[in-house]
C-alpha cells in the first residue's frame, strides 16, 4: 500500500483525536463489539444489523450489509467546510455507490453529501440547496485495490483526491444543505427511496469540519508538492516518433519529464530551459498507436515538485508518414504538383518541404523509371505519387487542391488553364525551376473564391450571427456540393459528440478544430494537417451557456488556456505568445476571447467555472430551467489588448457579464450584465442565482478604447435555459429561452427597444429549446420561422425541420442543419426545398461551418455508438467553384 | 440450409492444395487450410516496410460518454497490416504505404517484382489461374500476370472521377476496398465510399477484363473483403449491416441483420460469422447468423476472433481459447431463444408464475446443453488473428505468434516479434505473420537470416 493520508496514518497508530476531526472509524476486526462499532472521536455507535464479516481481519461489505449510525444527523455535520477520507477496496461498481454519506436523493430533492462511486469511477457530491454538485475521479476504479480517497469542500469547490493526487474538482459555492431527515450510512447508498449496498472492503473513515489543502493531502500521501505552472504544458509531435513538451513555472530549477506507456512512467528525459524562460523536453523513439503518460518534475529530493499525470496518444500524431526527425516540422505541408517527370523540382520539394508530391508525366517509360527510382529510395506512395496522363489539360485530380504547381521548364503540352484549375484559390502558387532559380509568373494564380467567408468565432462572426457571409458559390442544395477531401481527424480525435464543444473555425484557407484536449489546424482546401497540439485540461464545454475558448484572424489562432491566451502562428503552430488576463481581477481564468480590428478582447472568469464534465447524459447539457448545466458563465471584467503589440489597452468592470451575450459589430462591443449584488457576489462564474436576471443592463463600449458609448437598463424575459445576444448594424437581438423563445431587439445606436415577440419551442429536447438563431441578410431564422430583423415580422414558417441537436448555421443562400432522418440537411432560403446527406453525423451543437468557400465538416459525431456514421472529417466544395476552373 | 461446395469454390482459385491464394484462404474467408506445419518453426526472413500501413480509417471514438460505453470497437479496420497470399514459392501482398503489389520469393524474402497502382492497395491480391487480381484506392481493379507482374487488364466502373485528397494521398471517390473475389470466371469487387453518392458492384470477366455487369447502388458503402457462397456475394459495410447480392446478376438480395464489422466468415453451410456486431460494447460479441432466416444462431459475448471448421467452432473468449461443437451449441441456443421468447410473451401478457415454469425448465436444460457443447478451453493471450492449419490453430497477438493443438488447446509453439499480428497465412510449409508495423515475418522449418 503506497499511499496513506495523514488521518489514516493516524488510524494505524494510536488514533489521537484531532480538534478538526469529528468522526473517525477504524473498521478492523478488533474494534468491533458484536454488531457495534464506536467512532474514535465521540464514541458514536454504528451498527451492522446483519453482523460484520471479515477477511483477514478486514471488514467486508457483502450480502446487503451496511453500517447505520442513527445518532448522527445533519445538525451534527459540518456545513461550511468538510473533509471526508476513506480507505476502501471496491469489489463491484454500482450506478449508485456510497462508501459514506448522509443523503436524500429523491427526484429533484437532493440534499446532503456522499463519498462513493459509480459503475466506473469514484464520486463525491454535495448539495448546496440545489441539484447535487458532482465530481468524478479522472482515474477509474481499480476493483479490489485498496484506495485512499479524500474529498474536500471549502465553501467554493469540491475536490476529490485518489491516493493523494487531485483527481477532479468542481465549483460548489455556498454551504452544504442537509435533508431534514436521513440516515448516516456507511457501505450503502441509502435514502427514503433507494438502497444500493456496497460490495467491497473498508478499513477506515475520517470526517473533519475543515477542508484539507492539496499540499496537506499530497504531503500526507508522501507525494511531492504539486507543480504550479505559469504557462501550462502543451505537446506537439515533431515527427512520426518524436514530440516536444513545453511549459513554464516561476523560478529556475532543473526539470525533467517522466513518461512511459503506463502510469509508472518508466522513462525520463531532461528538460531544457529556453531563452523565453519556458522549459522544454524532447520525447524520442515513441511507438506508433500507443498511449503514453507523462508528468513534469522540477527540483529533486524533498524539494521536488511534480505535475499531475497527463497522457497523449501517438495515434493522434498527424506528422506525414515519411517525415524524419531531421525535417523541420514547420516546413510547408500540403500537396505539390509537379508537371513532368524531371528529378530536379522533385528533389527540391523533397528537401525544402514536407508536402505530398504528385507528379504527372505523359511518357510511359519516364513514368516507370521515376516510379522505380522513387521506390528504390523508399519514397513512392508515401511521399511521391506518379501518374501517367494522356492530356495535361485534363489532369485526373479535383480542382482547387494544389498548394504548389511546379515544373522544371514549361512544355507546350502543359496547360495554363489546367494549372489554374487545380490551384488552391488565393493560396496556391506556381513555380518554374530553371537555371535562374524559381520564379512565379503572375498569370499562374487562382484568385480567392468570390464571396467566401471566415468563421472566425463561435458563431461565425464576433457578432454571433451564426453565419460567415459564405456564399458557397450560390449552393442551395446538397447536390450542389461535392466531396473535395476527406480523412483525418477521425472519431478518435474527439471527446464525444454530446458535450456542446466550441465550434471549428476557418479563416484564410485554414480550418481549426478541437478534440479532446487537443486542436488541429488544417488546409481547408485539401485537408492537409498543418499542425496540431495537445493541451491537457484546456477543454471548455456547454457553449450554449458560455463563450468559446478560441478565435482566429488571418494569421493567428488565439486560444484561452486557463489563465492565459495562447497566440499561435496559424500556418506553423508556433506559439508566439501566452498573454495573461489583465486588469485588477486576480487569480482569474481567461473567459471570452475575440479578435476585431486591432484589438484582442478578453474577459475574466473565476477559476474552475467553465463547464468541463463530459461523462454521462447529464453532460449533454440539454436540460430545461434549473437542470444541470443551465447556469450561464459570466465574466467579472472585460479587457482589450492591442493585437499587434499585445499590450493591454483598456479594462471594464462593473457587473457580471453573461458570456453568451458578448457581441461585436461596427467597432463596438455589446453585452448584457447584471449589477445585482447577489449575482456579483457569486463565488463561481457559473451563476445559477435567480438574481442574475435582475438589475440587468445592455451596454455598448467603443472597442478601440473601451469608452462607454451608452447603457440601458433592460428587463427581458429571463434566459433560464439559454440567453443569447447577436449584434448587427441593423439591430441587437437578445433571444431568451425559458419555456419559449423570447426575442427582444434593440437599436445599436442607443439601445432603444425596437421590437419584441415570443414563439413556442419546436421541442423541449434535442436542442429544440436552446437553438441559436441565424441572422442572414437582415433575416432571423429560428425554427420554424424566419423573421425580419428590423420589424420582427414573420416572413416564413417553413424553415427546414430540425431533427437532432446541431444548431442551424447559415450560408448566403441556404441554412445547414441536422434534419429529417438525422441527416445533415440544406434548406434553400428561396425555394425552401430540403436536401440531405446520408449517414453524416455532426456533433450535438456546432461542428460544420460554411467558410473559406467550402462547407467544412470536421469530425464531431464520434462517440455516438449507434448508427452507421462516417466518423471522418470532410470538406465539401461547391460544384460551381470546381467547374469554374473547367473541371470536366 | 444452403450447402456450399467448398471444393467448387476452391477449384477456381487454388493451384496446389497447400497454397493460400486469397484473403482468408478461400472465398468464404474461412482462414482454414489443410496444410500442416511441423513445429517448431524458425523465422527464416522478414520484410520490413519503412512506412507503417496507412489505414483507410482512424480508430474509433474513445468512448460514448453519453451512454457510458467505453472501449468502442473499430468496425472498419480492414487494412491494419499487409495481409499476404501465397502460391507455390511466391508470396504476394499489397501496400497502403507504397501503392504497389509485391511478389516476394517465399524462400528468402527477395523481391521478385513490384507493380505500382495509382493509390493505396489495402487488401492482398487474389491468385487465380496464374493471375493476380486486386483493387486500389485509385478506383481500379487490376489483373496482373503472377509471374512477371505485368498488367493484363484494369477496369473501373466510372470514368473521369477526379481523384481527391485524403490523409496526404490522392484517391478516387469510388475506391476499390473490397478486394477482388474471383469465382466462376468472374472477378467481383465494389467501387464505393460515400453512402450519399453512387456505389458500383462489378463483375468482370476474369480473363479479358470485359464487363459482365456493373450494378449501381445507392445508400451503401462497400468496404472490407467480399465473401461468396455458391450463389451469393456478401459485402461488409463497416458500421452498417453486410449486404447480400446475387452472384449471377448483382441484384441485391438483402442483408445479414444484427451483424456488422469487417471480420466476416462464411461457414461451409453458409452461416455468417461477424465481429463486432456493433460498436457499442467494449466486449465484442461474435455473432453467428443465418442469412436465410435472418436470425442469430449463436451469440458469443466477450469473443474477438472465431473460425469454423466442419462441426467445430474455435474462438477466444474472456482469456480462453475454446473449441465447441457448433451443431450442439446452435441447437441449444435455438431452444434457449425459443423458451426466452415464450417467457417474454407471457410476461407481456402478465401470465401467472406457474405458466413460466415449463419454459424456465426448458431454458435451464438448454443452458446445460450449451455447456455440453464445450470441447476444451485453455488460457491463451488475446489474439488479433486466428487461423487453422491442419491440426493446429495459429494465433497472432501483440508481439507474439503461437500455435495450439486443435484437439487439446495445448500451446505447442511460440515466437516473439515486433508489433501486433493481424494477418496470418500458411502455405506450402510456411507461416506468414503480418503486423501493424508493416512487417511480414516468414516462419518455416528452414533456418535463415532475418532481413
Amino acid at each position: 500500500m503506497k499511499f496513506l493520508s495523514s488521518v489514516l496514518i493516524c488510524l494505524c497508530a494510536a488514533f489521537p483525536a484531532n480538534s478538526e476531526e469529528i468522526l473517525k472509524w477504524d473498521f478492523s476486526e478488533p474494534e468491533w463489539k458484536g454488531n457495534e462499532i464506536r467512532d474514535l472521536v465521540s464514541g458514536t455507535v454504528g451498527k451492522c444489523q446483519a453482523g460484520p464479516v471479515f477477511e483477514d481481519g478486514e471488514l467486508v461489505f457483502s450480502d446487503k450489509r451496511f453500517i447505520d449510525v442513527p445518532d448522527i444527523s445533519g445538525e451534527n455535520l459540518p456545513t461550511d467546510a468538510l473533509t471526508v477520507s476513506a480507505r476502501a477496496a471496491i469489489r463491484k461498481g454500482e450506478k449508485w455507490g456510497n462508501i459514506v454519506g448522509y443523503l436524500q436523493d429523491n427526484g429533484s430533492y437532493e440534499r446532503g453529501w456522499s463519498l462513493g462511486y459509480d459503475g466506473s469511477n469514484f464520486v463525491f457530491w454535495i448539495s448546496n440547496g440545489g441539484p447535487r454538485i458532482v465530481v468524478n475521479s479522472k482515474r477509474p476504479i481499480r476493483l479490489d485495490e485498496w484506495t485512499d480517497l479524500t474529498a474536500t469542500f471549502d465553501g467554493e469547490k469540491i475536490r476529490l483526491y485518489v491516493n493523494g493526487a487531485l483527481s477532479g474538482q468542481r465549483a460548489a459555492p455556498g454551504k452544504i444543505a442537509y435533508p431534514e431527515q436521513a440516515e448516516f450510512t456507511i457501505g450503502a447508498y441509502r435514502d427514503d427511496d433507494e438502497f444500493f449496498p456496497m460490495e467491497g472492503k473498508l478499513l477506515a473513515v475520517v470526517i473533519s469540519d475543515s477542508a484539507m489543502s492539496e499540499v496537506e493531502i499530497r504531503e500526507a500521501a508522501g507525494l511531492p508538492v504539486p507543480l504550479e505552472f505559469s504557462i501550462r504544458p502543451s505537446l506537439q509531435f515533431l515527427s512520426t516518433s518524436s514530440a516536444v513538451i513545453n511549459w513554464a513555472v516561476t523560478g529556475e530549477s532543473e526539470s525533467r519529464v517522466l513518461f512511459g506507456k503506463t502510469e509508472k512512467l518508466e522513462q525520463s528525459t531532461s528538460g531544457k530551459r529556453l531563452d523565453s524562460g519556458e522549459s522544454s523536453a524532447l520525447l524520442e523513439n515513441l511507438e506508433p498507436q500507443q498511449v503514453y503518460f507523462y508528468r513534469m518534475v522540477h527540483g529533486s529530493g524533498k524539494a521536488a515538485k511534480e505535475s499531475s499525470v497527463y497522457e497523449f496518444n501517438t495515434a493522434l500524431n498527424f506528422s506525414p508518414p515519411f517525415q524524419s526527425s531531421e525535417v523541420d516540422p514547420t516546413e510547408e505541408r500540403g500537396f505539390a504538383v509537379v508537371l513532368g517527370a524531371d528529378w530536379k523540382p522533385i528533389e527540391r520539394l523533397l528537401k525544402e518541404t514536407a508536402s505530398a508530391i504528385v507528379v504527372f508525366e505523359s511518357d510511359a517509360e519516364k513514368t516507370n523509371l521515376l516510379r522505380k527510382k522513387l521506390y528504390g529510395k523508399g519514397l513512392h506512395g508515401s511521399r511521391v505519387t506518379v501518374f501517367q496522363v494522356e492530356d495535361f489539360a485534363n489532369l485526373p485530380i479535383t480542382s482547387c487542391m494544389a498548394d504548389q504547381v511546379v515544373c522544371d521548364s514549361w512544355r507546350d503540352e502543359f496547360s495554363i488553364s489546367e494549372v489554374k484549375r487545380i490551384l488552391v484559390p488565393g493560396r496556391g502558387r506556381t513555380y518554374f525551376f530553371d537555371n535562374a532559380g524559381k520564379k512565379t509568373p503572375d498569370d499562374f494564380v487562382r484568385p480567392e473564391t468570390k464571396d467566401s467567408g471566415s468563421w472566425s468565432h463561435q458563431y461565425g462572426t464576433a457578432g454571433n450571427s451564426t453565419t460567415s457571409g459564405e456564399a458557397l458559390s450560390g449552393s442551395t442544395s446538397t447536390d450542389d456540393l461535392k466531396v473535395q477531401w476527406f480523412g483525418r481527424p477521425g472519431a478518435d480525435f474527439g471527446l464525444d459528440r454530446q458535450s456542446r464543444m466550441p465550434a471549428p473555425l476557418a479563416v484564410n484557407g485554414r480550418l481549426f478544430h478541437q478534440g479532446m484536449d487537443r486542436l488541429v489546424a488544417m488546409n481547408s482546401a485539401n485537408g492537409t494537417v498543418l499542425w496540431s497540439v495537445e493541451i491537457p485540461e484546456f477543454q471548455r464545454l456547454n457553449m450554449p451557456r458560455d463563450a468559446s475558448n478560441w478565435c482566429a484572424d488571418e494569421d493567428h489562432l488565439f486560444v484561452a488556456v486557463h489563465e492565459r491566451a495562447w497566440v499561435f502562428d496559424a500556418e506553423t503552430g508556433e506559439r508566439k505568445a501566452a498573454i495573461k488576463t489583465t486588469g485588477e481581477m486576480e487569480n482569474r481564468n481567461w473567459g471570452y476571447i475575440a479578435r476585431d480590428g486591432d484589438r484582442l478582447i478578453g474577459s475574466t472568469i473565476k477559476k474552475a467555472s467553465s463547464y468541463t464534465g463530459y461523462w454521462t447524459s447529464k453532460m449533454w447539457f440539454d436540460g430545461k430551467a434549473g437542470s444541470h448545466g443551465t447556469a450561464p458563465v459570466c465574466s467579472d471584467s472585460l479587457f482589450a489588448y492591442d493585437s499587434e503589440t499585445l499590450s493591454p489597452v483598456w479594462n471594464y468592470k462593473k457587473g457580471v457579464v453573461l458570456n453568451p451575450t458578448i457581441s461585436i459589430s461596427d467597432s463596438r462591443i455589446y453585452f448584457v450584465e447584471s449589477r445585482n449584488e447577489i449575482a456579483k457576489s457569486s463565488l463561481t462564474s457559473q451563476i445559477s442565482a435567480p438574481e442574475l436576471w435582475k438589475d440587468q443592463f445592455l451596454v455598448a463600449l467603443d472597442l478601440k478604447d473601451g469608452t462607454k458609448l451608452w447603457e440601458r437598463p433592460i428587463d427581458t424575459e429571463d434566459g433560464t435555459v439559454t440567453f443569447y445576444m447577436q449584434a448587427t448594424p441593423e439591430a441587437i437581438l437578445i433571444t431568451a429561452s425559458n419555456t419559449a423563445y423570447h426575442f427582444a431587439a434593440f437599436d445599436p445606436a442607443d439601445g432603444k427597444p425596437l421590437w419584441k415577440r415570443s414563439n413556442p419551442w419546436p421541442a423541449d429536447h434535442h436542442s429544440g429549446h436552446i437553438q441559436h438563431p441565424v441572422i442572414v441578410d437582415g433575416m432571423i431564422y429560428l425554427q420554424p420561422n424566419g423573421y425580419d430583423l428590423k420589424s420582427g415580422k414573420i416572413t416564413t414558417k417553413n424553415v427546414g425541420e430540425r431533427s437532432g441537436c446541431h444548431t442551424y448555421v447559415g450560408a448566403r443562400d441556404a441554412l445547414i442543419y441536422r434534419g429529417a432522418g438525422r441527416r445533415v440537411a440544406m434548406w434553400n432560403r428561396e425555394t425552401e426545398a430540403v436536401s440531405t446527406w446520408d449517414r453524416l453525423r455532426p456533433s450535438c451543437w456546432l461542428s460544420f461551418i460554411p467558410a473559406n468557400g467550402m462547407l467544412l465538416v470536421p469530425e464531431g459525431g464520434g462517440g455516438c455508438s449507434c448508427g452507421g456514421w462516417m466518423e471522418t472529417s470532410i470538406g465539401f466544395a461547391p460544384l460551381k467553384l470546381l467547374q469554374q476552373g473547367g473541371e470536366k | 440450409m444452403r450447402i456450399v461446395s467448398a471444393m467448387l469454390l476452391l477449384a477456381s482459385l487454388t493451384g496446389r492444395a497447400g497454397d493460400w491464394p486469397t484473403f482468408g484462404h478461400d472465398n468464404r474467408r474461412s482462414h482454414v487450410t489443410d496444410e500442416s506445419l511441423t513445429f517448431p518453426l524458425n523465422n527464416s526472413w522478414a520484410y520490413k516496410s519503412a512506412v507503417l500501413p496507412q489505414t483507410a480509417w482512424t480508430g474509433p471514438a474513445r468512448w460514448d460518454a453519453y451512454a457510458k460505453n467505453e472501449g468502442l470497437q473499430s468496425m472498419r479496420n480492414f487494412d491494419p497490416a499487409f495481409f499476404v497470399t501465397s502460391v507455390g514459392d511466391a508470396v504476394f501482398f499489397g501496400s497502403s504505404a507504397d501503392h504497389a503489389v509485391h511478389s516476394l520469393d517465399a524462400n528468402n524474402g527477395n523481391e521478385n517484382w513490384v507493380s505500382f497502382a495509382d493509390g493505396a492497395v489495402r487488401l492482398p491480391p487474389t491468385w487465380a489461374g496464374g493471375r493476380l487480381y486486386f483493387g486500389a484506392d485509385d478506383g481500379f481493379a487490376r489483373c496482373l500476370d503472377a509471374k512477371s507482374g505485368d498488367e493484363i487488364w484494369k477496369f473501373r466502373p466510372i470514368e473521369n472521377a477526379k481523384l481527391i485528397p485524403s490523409n496526404g494521398k490522392l484517391m478516387s471517390p469510388f475506391p476499390v476496398r473490397t478486394g477482388v473475389l474471383v469465382d466462376g470466371g468472374s472477378a467481383f469487387f465494389g467501387a464505393s465510399l460515400f453512402p450519399w453518392d453512387k456505389s458500383y458492384l462489378c463483375a468482370i470477366d476474369a480473363k479479358t477484363g470485359a464487363k459482365h455487369f456493373v450494378n449501381e447502388q445507392t445508400g451503401v458503402t462497400l468496404q472490407g473483403i467480399f465473401l461468396a457462397s455458391t450463389e451469393r456475394l456478401y459485402a461488409p459495410q463497416g458500421r452498417s449491416v453486410p449486404l447480400i447480392f446475387a452472384k449471377s446478376s448483382g441484384s441485391k438480395l438483402g442483408d445479414v441483420p444484427g451483424t456488422g464489422g469487417v471480420y466476416c466468415i462464411l461457414t461451409e453451410d453458409e452461416q455468417f460469422i461477424a465481429i463486432p456486431n456493433n460498436q457499442k460494447s467494449s466486449e465484442n460479441t461474435v455473432k453467428l447468423a443465418s442469412p436465410d432466416s435472418r436470425e442469430a444462431i449463436l451469440n458469443i459475448p466477450g469473443a474477438n476472433r472465431m473460425i469454423a471448421a466442419g462441426q467445430y467452432l474455435y474462438f477466444h473468449q474472456k482469456g480462453k481459447l475454446k473449441a465447441i461443437d457448433r451443431a450442439v451449441a446452435s441447437a441449444a441456443q435455438s431452444k434457449m431463444t425459443a423458451a426466452q421468447k415464450k417467457m417474454t410473451a407471457l410476461k407481456k401478457a402478465k401470465a401467472p408464475a406457474k405458466l413460466f415454469e415449463p419454459f424456465q425448465k426448458a431454458e435451464a436444460a438448454a443452458r446445460l446443453e450449451l455447456k455440453a457443447a464445450d470441447l476444451w478451453s485453455s488460457f491463451q493471450p488475446v489474439p488479433s488473428a486466428l487461423i487453422l492449419a491442419g491440426d493446429h490453430l495459429i494465433l497472432g497477438g501483440d508481439g507474439v505468434v503461437f500455435a495450439v493443438d486443435k484437439n487439446t488447446g495445448e500451446q505447442i509453439w511460440k515466437a516473439d516479434l515486433s508489433g501486433r499480428v493481424y494477418g496470418l497465412a500458411v502455405a506450402n510449409g510456411r507461416l506468414f505473420a503480418s503486423t501493424d508495423r508493416g512487417h511480414i515475418f516468414c516462419f518455416s522449418e528452414a533456418t535463415g537470416s532475418v532481413r
